[in-house]
């Protein structure tokens, strides 16, 4: 291409092209002018902050919370298995003005299992649906043979102390190898080799179990208001069998006047229970407690 | 023989004797402290009468402190009892007895130590009437305590305690209340969950 003729700027000097060229000027001052005033108009009311962008450009703050992410693999929760604590001849704790621990664990583990069948989808067995003794092996076992992908055992606190309150937490404490090998009545000949392998099932749930117990304390701290007593691992017959992630959820302390109150109402047990269903629903889809 | 020589041969005499006679004491007296050491019971034995004391001039006890969050030590003078088993059995009535301090007691009320031995391996047998699990108030932390206190009391305190077997009315149980796996002896680290984070 030949640009002589443009460097020497003889089409520019004409009448014609100065025209267009005042022309264009004055269209670029216009539409620029225009561009300012409507980024003062976004500015000023605020519209720009709040404008939605594309679907795919989100940012994080735009999420609806932070810590639903999910960080932890996803786990399918076909079978679950509820268990009502005590039952029947067991009592359990008796509050102080006579309400009973069987029978709270019983109403609470029925509205849950309702909230999982209904919103989950889920096959949802409870190790008893009325006022029955159940030796503590069975309600494991039970677990075991429908292949659970969660147990769930349900009890209540009881103290001395009638002020204590608060939810507690329990995970199986996994006895070391050096413990194992501690002798005892039941450590001898087959009885004492079962025993040890029973007590090594939960052992490689361990970190999801924790897991669950972190997000039904935050659950029930955060959705229910009550105070966090504690979350630990102990050496508990009910856990230490099951070949699935297990937990022991104590929502409350029912030789607590106030919480014994609490318990006696359906209202309140439903909102345990809906906090507890949240807490599964973000431990299926892989979520974990915010830092 | 010169009455010199007389004089060295009674004098080596003397001395033989006087080996001897320490040589069938000592013998007697090791025979007496091994018969002594043996247990009434087949494949158990009492704790000897050395050996088992941490070399403390008193004994940690453990209770329930006031807010209910864990167990607390006591201290307690050193218990007057003649042997480790002696001693392993007042340290259980000491607890059943309950705290001197501004603590909450761990075992309920009506509470029984029937029997106590220590076999080979150091497991720590504890036999209770039933009351330790028919009178027991329910709870899992407070089953928890109950347990966690009486593993502790004895395995901090002693160093040949391993573990702590409990039984009741003589047999073993899976739990005292629904909730601790009591089937199998529980170790010291197996219950330090109940400790208190502050205890001293």
């Amino acid at each position: 291409m030949d640009f002589s003729n443009v460097s020497q700027g003889a089409g520019l000097h004409s009448p014609r092209a100065r025209s267009h060229m005042r022309l264009a000027l004055s269209r670029a001052r216009l539409f620029s002018a225009i561009l300012v005033a409507l980024g003062l108009f976004f500015f000023s009311t605020g519209v720009w902050a709040q404008a939605p962008e594309g679907p795919g450009e989100l940012r994080i703050e735009d999420l609806p919370d932070a810590r639903s992410r999910p960080t932890q693999p996803v786990v399918p929760l076909d079978t679950i298995v509820l268990d009502a604590g005590h039952g029947g001849l067991d009592k359990g704790v008796r509050g102080p003005s006579g309400l009973l621990e069987k029978d709270v664990t019983l109403r609470l583990a029925q509205h849950l299992s309702t909230l999982l069948r209904a919103r989950l989808g889920a096959r949802v067995i409870q190790t008893r649906t009325e006022d029955v003794s159940l030796p503590v092996s069975e309600r494991t076992s039970l677990a075991n043979n429908a292949k659970a992908q969660l147990f769930i055992s349900i009890h209540l606190e009881g103290s001395s102390l009638r002020d204590t309150e608060g939810f507690r937490l329990y995970t199986s404490r996994s006895a070391p190898s050096g413990e194992a090998a501690v002798g005892g009545v039941g450590s001898e000949g087959t009885n004492g080799l079962d025993a040890i392998l029973w007590d090594l099932a939960q052992t490689g749930f361990s970190n999801e179990s924790a897991r669950l117990a972190e997000l039904m304390a935050d659950s029930l701290q955060r959705g229910v208001g009550l105070r966090r007593a504690g979350i630990a691992k102990a050496p508990l017959f009910i856990l230490s069998g099951a070949r699935m992630p297990a937990v022991v959820v104590s929502p409350a302390h029912l030789t607590n006047a106030r919480e014994e109150l609490l318990l006696q109402d359906e209202a309140f047990l439903q909102k345990v229970a809906e906090n507890l269903y949240e807490a599964i629903l973000n431990f299926a889809e892989g979520r974990d407690v915010a830092e | 023989m010169s009455p010199s020589e007389r004089k060295r041969e009674r004098g080596s005499r003397g001395l033989f004797g006087a080996f001897l006679t320490v040589l069938i004491l000592a013998i007697v007296v090791g025979v007496l402290s091994v018969l002594v050491g043996r247990g009434p019971r087949s494949g158990l034995r009492p704790a000897g009468e050395e050996g088992g004391s941490s070399g403390r001039d008193s004994i940690l006890l453990f209770f329930v402190a006031q807010d209910g969050s864990g167990l607390q030590s006591e201290d307690r003078g050193l218990l007057q009892a003649s042997t480790v088993r002696e001693t392993l059995r007042q340290t259980v009535q000491e607890l059943i007895n309950g705290p001197r301090q501004a603590l909450l007691g761990t075992l309920p009320r009506g509470t029984q130590l029937l029997d106590l031995f220590l076999d080979d391996q150091g497991i720590v047998f504890l036999n209770f009437n039933k009351a330790i699990s028919e009178d027991h108030p329910g709870g899992v932390w407070t089953e928890i305590l109950t347990v966690s206190s009486l593993v502790q009391s004895l395995t901090s305190n002693f160093e040949l305690v391993r573990g702590v077997q409990i039984l009741i009315e003589g047999r073993p149980a899976e739990t005292l209340a629904g909730h601790v796996d009591i089937r199998r002896p529980l170790t010291r680290a197996a219950t330090e969950m109940g400790l208190k984070a502050t205890s001293s």
